[in-house]
């Protein structure tokens, strides 16, 4: 069914009319999606009391205000603290942080927050009247393809967050193979758990993140008095609302980078399981490439923080596409709200735009509206949360530890995530002192089960027929594309080297001249 | 210190070259711990059919090829003088070593007493010790500002979002004068 423009409005109205829902919901999902281990999926899961006793398309409002919200609040803590709230917001911090370093924290966190809002908007909107034909793009990728793309994914992290990609190619490699312990997906039969019971489910991704972005950050951060540099100080202490208005002009001077980081994002958002965190590094990686100033990427420039919470924003809408289209969540929060509309009776598929069109469309329209809601409810926010960094290290970095360890503990209430959180910290600090880069090594733990589950399915497949990864032409142009990005920075880099060696030879004889 | 009469002090050629030299030594940590897991790794699934371990294996021959090239480049680095051998990047100075330790240990002894003290009071000893040795807080508003933010963590964490910690004398005697 294609949507009318009435249709659409009347939509709106019926949003528009739960305004303090979708207030509730977001708030909630700001304040979760900023704690690391507190997605939305398992708050969603918590208040499946409400979700399940309330009308449907009342629990819809809620659950997708509540998840496009904790997309957003994921940028917070990667600018602040340079601990992301959730996988979607890593690629933040590498702008983020060091803008924030520099006093700049609200410039930031305004940036975080007219990206999200603005791109969550642009691919809602698009969603609406594309769905069909964007949905058949899941269909193109199977098993053979994921695999490629996975390792494309990691290699492209490797090269963008590591100053040294082989050590980036380490990180990413061991993250890989951490993901790969526990019980496999076929015989379960258990492997690298070293005995441990609470490995057979595979590491715990909450704890790793954690361990190696919040306590060795924590760690890390002690070595000054305060997280800013003295110059950085003055200037977060010298701010005002003026800095508030100087963000939003920053970031629509970039308003075309918010719309096509966010596409960016909807596209891979659509693939199942693909998720957050490679839309918003190859977003990251695109706004480098097609920046005129690539080297400054890093280093704190807006686009480095509005590219990835674009792309985190976009890919919120392309999650829920397969969902509503074909049946098949594209993360977790969609299979927790899969759940809940499959126990209100709502039939999923193309069914769905045929029975109960205004639940199809409805989702979408929620998510502008929730987007609407945001950005007149984040942005004054900024100027007090952006305070945080003022705390001096000594008092945040024990605060930082206390309570993010319990995001380590929530999700499986085990004491033993508790020390692998610790030990994922000092191997976090480890990586941090001596250049593997920890974005790397995580985006590999998450990657991890998703190669491994490709790997096998396409083995299945194909008779286990090694050849079948060869098989298909776009997995061909994938490999290709990974051989290329593999070959490139080692090039430019030798080419580099080559020259600086040759350098200090022609300099005295100039010199002479 | 040099009288201002005395001719400008010029750096040692030979000194200046040595400051060029990057750093290593610290870096050969995590590729010896990915050596030692991926090794033990492979161990754990020699006996799997080859449907099972044929990912894994995939990555740990990635990941052995990559500590290779980095052990080369690490050696001929060495062999060229574009290397040294040098630890200390990993605790930079006594004094700093000293109070991550502080930090960490203290951290490792929290966790160690939750199963006895519950969440609250083992946060609230935790943020105490941490804010009187790390940040010289007076006593008093140390007990304050680490006791409000245990409470809060209570009432957000334990209260508002059921986190099922173990519970201690503080959550049992709440629990038992308010039937939360």
């Amino acid at each position: 069914m294609e949507p009318s423009l009435g249709f659409i409005a009347e939509l709106f109205a019926h949003a528009f009319s739960y305004w303090w829902l979708i207030l509730i919901a977001t708030t909630i999902g700001i304040i979760i999606g900023a704690m690391p281990g507190f997605g939305s999926a398992n708050t969603i899961i918590m208040l499946l009391p409400f979700t399940l006793a309330v009308d449907v398309d009342v629990a819809m409002i809620f659950m997708v205000s509540l998840f496009c919200a904790s997309q957003s609040g994921g940028g917070i803590t990667s600018i602040l603290l340079n601990i992301p709230g959730n996988g979607g917001s890593a690629a933040t911090c590498l702008d983020g942080y060091p803008m924030a370093k520099k006093g700049l924290g609200q410039q930031a966190l305004v940036l975080s927050f007219v990206a999200s809002q603005v791109g969550g908007m642009v691919t809602a909107g698009m969603s609406i009247f594309l769905l069909p034909y964007m949905a058949k793009l899941a269909y193109y990728l199977h098993s053979v393809e994921m695999v490629v793309i996975v390792l494309f994914g990691i290699t492209l992290i490797a090269s963008i967050a590591s100053e040294n990609m082989l050590k980036g190619l380490i990180a990413g490699g061991l993250g890989l193979l951490i993901g790969a312990v526990g019980a496999d997906h076929i015989y379960s039969t258990p492997r690298g758990t070293f005995g441990f019971l609470e490995l057979y489910d595979g590491v715990p991704l909450i704890p790793v993140l954690i361990g190696v972005f919040a306590i060795s950050e924590a760690l890390i951060m002690m070595e000054s008095r305060s997280v800013l540099s003295d110059e950085g100080l003055e200037v977060a202490r010298r701010a005002s609302w003026n800095e508030t208005l100087e963000g939003i002009k920053m970031a629509f001077q970039r308003t075309w980078l918010m719309i096509w980081t966010a596409i960016v994002g909807l596209i891979i958002g659509i693939v199942p399981g693909a998720g957050a965190s490679i839309a918003a590094f190859v977003a990251y990686q695109q706004a480098r490439l097609y920046s005129k100033k690539p080297e400054e990427f890093g280093t704190g420039v807006p686009e480095g923080v509005i590219a990835p919470e674009s792309a985190n924003n976009g890919c919120a809408s392309g999650d829920l596409i397969p969902l509503l289209v074909i049946g098949v969540p594209g993360g977790t929060t969609a299979a927790v709200m899969m759940i809940v509309m499959t126990y209100h009776g709502v039939q999923l598929g193309p069914r769905l735009f045929i029975q109960t069109p205004e639940l199809g469309y409805g989702v979408f329209v929620t998510m502008l509206v929730a987007y609407c809601v945001m950005l007149f409810t984040t942005l004054p926010l900024t100027r007090y949360i952006s305070r945080l960094i003022l705390i001096p290290t000594a008092v945040l970095a024990p605060i930082i530890i206390a309570f993010t360890m319990v995001g380590s503990f929530a999700p499986r209430a085990y004491m033993f995530d508790l020390w692998l959180t610790l030990v994922f910290g000092v191997i976090g600090y480890i990586c941090r002192r001596t250049g593997y880069n920890v974005v790397a090594m995580l985006i590999g733990v998450i990657l991890g089960p998703l190669l491994e589950a490709n790997v096998m399915r396409a083995l299945r497949i194909s008779g286990n027929d090694p050849w079948t990864f060869f098989s298909s032409p776009l997995a061909n142009i994938l490999w290709v594309l990974l051989i290329v990005s593999l070959l490139v920075p080692s090039l430019v880099q030798w080419n580099k080297n080559r020259r600086m060696r040759l350098q200090p030879a022609s300099g005295p004889a100039l010199g002479a001249e | 210190m040099s009288a201002p009469s005395d001719p400008p002090e010029l750096p040692d050629p030979a000194l200046q070259d040595q400051d060029k030299r990057e750093v290593t030594g610290g870096d050969w940590i995590i590729p010896a711990l990915g050596l030692a897991f991926t090794t033990y790794y492979l161990i754990s699934i020699k006996d799997l059919v080859w449907e099972a371990k044929i990912a894994a294996v995939f990555v740990a021959v990635m990941l052995y090829l990559l500590i290779g090239i980095f052990a080369l480049k690490t050696v001929f680095g060495l062999k060229r003088g574009l290397l040294k051998t040098d630890f200390s990047p990993l605790w930079e100075t006594a004094s700093l070593f000293r109070i991550r330790a502080l930090l960490f240990g203290l951290a490792v002894a929290s966790v160690a007493v939750l199963p006895w003290l519950g969440f609250t009071l083992s946060t609230f000893g935790f943020l105490l010790a941490s804010f009187i040795w790390l940040e010289r807080m007076p006593a008093r508003t140390a007990v304050i500002t680490a006791g409000a933010l245990a409470l809060a963590g209570y009432v957000l964490f334990i209260a508002i979002l059921r986190t099922a910690f173990p519970p201690g004398p503080f959550e049992l005697a709440v629990r038992t004068l308010t039937g939360i």
